[in-house]
């Protein structure tokens, strides 16, 4: 294969990877953020690095999500301000109502929210979370039990 | 109470948030990154296509109305066109305070003040490994509290101020942001053991700031009284300000802090032990049977003893039978801790030996991921490790600590094992 076909090929598994799952993606980084312009900016930065990257990315669908976490994560960093909740007024945020539930999330540390995010959101398994986050097994479930504890305690009156 | 599938049902309507597409500004991103024509074939450092992005420009935008919006307001006002509202400064006369007498007093072991409260008080002194951080909100471990049971929970918490002098009022504005709406010049002048500060009252808080030996007080009111700024002007009048008594987290070895710290008892009602703690055990609610439940369930969590001590520090404990004619290196490989599992890869019969309550045992200590860029990190405290194994009475104990890295990680972690008690007697499952 020559490497213009391999280009041609890299460019359209990797539209095919976004076609199939940056919906998904983009909801969690929403979850995580809090906020619909910074998942839309590590959404496609992220997916721009991988074109970038091409074939040199062994696994790119694990590579692109722990990328957009990252780029989410330094953008939340770089604006150094609490997460509020959504105020988002467009209507792809106005149809998802669960505020609470997003707000408790919020309220986890970064590791913790991540974690639960691909646990009960995206449904991975936790060696898959790892791979997704850049760490061990071991400490997503330490983050995932200890995110768990936090929403019951944060949600806990909300469901009686 | 919020069970597992609440949480995934709950999740599963982000469902209903429908994602932009993005494609063609991601395909705009990459050329702008020269590399659709030349895909790289070794992992290159990360430089972002911010020329595309369209926020930025909205960001500047808003930046250049809201800066020729201050302009013209603030040459309104120096000319005279527009009148400020003058702002009352002075305190509100205090309303009649039904409040027991402040008889105890109270020294914060980390936070440098002196406080009197009402004897029947339950007081929540600060963590002192842990220090203060104002910008985490579970971080109450580093302020003191004291909760009167009448509706009214005083804290008062303490770190270094900024050095650069003009820094202080957003350094302020940092810690008790918005202030009520009220920005920091805009607050009460309030004074407490001789020096000035500042005093918001926010809906059921009050907090006040002041500045004493290079140290920056917050002092805060959460209420749901009418007289509550009586009673926090009762409180304040008696808060001796100690800055020279202060101690920051960088000030006191981690471990001295924590065998300070762990003072109270925790017998295990299931798995037959006990350890000190400082705060925040929860009991295990299963039962943990290592060798019929795989390593990745969440539910794992339900079945260990687990201490959060809100200090950068998790323990979890538990205790199986073993097997009969297990040996049990292997076993422990196998179905307790992993080599593959996690980052120290060292299997049992290779670990460093130990001694627990006089039982020998080993322990692998595992250090966290680290992060080589901070600006993509997602988490900065990606947790070690430290597993520690013992036998005794026929019964595995794995007690564990997942951290922060840190040069007292395994400090604490030998502190807390010198404080377990093992009694396989009294254990409450098979």
């Amino acid at each position: 294969m020559d490497s213009a076909l391999a280009v041609v090929d890299a460019q359209s598994d990797i539209e095919a990877l976004y076609r199939a799952d940056a919906d998904r993606l983009w909801r969690a980084i929403y979850a995580f953020a809090g906020d619909a312009e910074i998942a839309s900016d590590a959404v496609a930065e992220a997916y721009a690095q991988l074109l970038n990257r091409g074939k040199a990315v062994r696994d790119p669908a694990a590579w692109v999500w722990r990328a957009a976490f990252r780029i989410s994560r330094g953008e939340l960093n770089s604006r150094r301000h609490a997460i509020d909740p959504p105020r988002d007024a467009s209507s792809h945020i106005d149809a998802y109502a669960d505020h609470d539930l997003l707000s408790a999330v919020r309220a986890l540390p970064d590791g913790q929210r991540a974690a639960v995010i691909l646990f009960y959101y995206v449904d991975l398994p936790i060696r898959q979370i790892a791979d997704r986050l850049g760490t061990n097994g071991l400490a997503v479930r330490a983050s995932l039990s200890r995110g768990r504890r936090r929403l019951r305690q944060l949600l806990g009156d909300h469901d009686g | 109470m919020t069970t597992m599938d609440d949480l995934r049902r709950r999740f599963a309507g982000l469902d209903r948030l429908r994602a932009p597409d993005l494609w063609d500004e991601i395909e705009l991103r990459a050329a702008a990154l020269g590399s659709t024509q030349r895909p790289t074939l070794l992992p290159v450092p990360v430089t972002r296509s911010r020329g595309f992005s369209r926020r930025s420009l909205v960001v500047l935008l808003a930046a250049l109305a809201l800066l020729v919006a201050l302009l013209a307001s603030a040459i309104a006002v120096g000319s005279g066109l527009i009148r400020l509202p003058a702002i009352d400064r002075t305190p509100p006369p205090a309303q009649v305070l039904d409040f027991p007498n402040l008889t105890t007093t109270f020294v914060s072991p980390r936070n440098g003040f002196s406080i009197k409260h009402p004897d029947s008080a339950a007081l929540t002194p600060a963590w002192v490994m842990d220090g203060w951080d104002p910008g985490n909100e579970e971080s109450d471990v580093g302020v003191d509290v004291v909760e009167t049971g009448l509706a009214a929970i005083f804290k008062g918490a303490s770190l270094k101020a900024p050095e650069w002098e003009g820094s202080i009022n957003g350094f302020v504005d940092d810690i008790t942001p918005g202030g009520c709406g009220a920005t920091r010049s805009q607050q009460a002048d309030i004074t407490i053991d001789g020096r000035s500060g500042w005093i918001a009252e926010c809906p059921n808080e009050i907090d006040a700031i002041v500045v004493a030996g290079g140290r920056l007080y917050l002092f805060t009111l959460l209420h749901d009284r009418s007289d509550a700024r009586a009673v926090f002007d009762a409180f304040a009048a008696t808060i001796d300000l100690t800055p020279e008594t202060a101690a920051d987290k960088n000030d006191v070895p981690r471990w001295v802090s924590v065998l300070k710290g762990m003072t109270k008892t925790f017998v295990s009602p299931t798995y037959g032990y006990s350890f000190k703690y400082y705060r925040g055990v929860t009991p295990a609610t299963e039962v943990w049977d290592p060798g019929n439940q795989p390593l990745d369930d969440i539910n794992l969590d339900n079945r260990f003893d687990a201490n959060e001590t809100g200090a950068g520090a998790y323990f979890e404990a538990a205790s199986t039978p073993i097997p009969d004619g297990v040996s049990i290196d292997e076993w422990v490989d196998e179905y307790v801790t992993p080599p593959a599992a996690s980052s120290c890869a060292v299997p049992r019969s290779q670990q460093e030996e130990i001694s627990i309550d006089g039982q020998p045992g080993r322990i692998a200590v595992c250090p966290g991921a680290p992060d080589t860029d901070p600006r993509w990190t997602i988490d900065t405290s990606t947790p070690g490790v430290i597993h520690a194994t013992v036998v005794a009475g026929g019964r595995l104990y794995l007690f564990s600590l997942y951290s922060g890295n840190g040069e007292g990680v395994r400090m604490m972690f030998d502190a807390w094992l010198d404080t377990i008690k093992l009694t396989p007697e009294t254990a409450a499952v098979p």
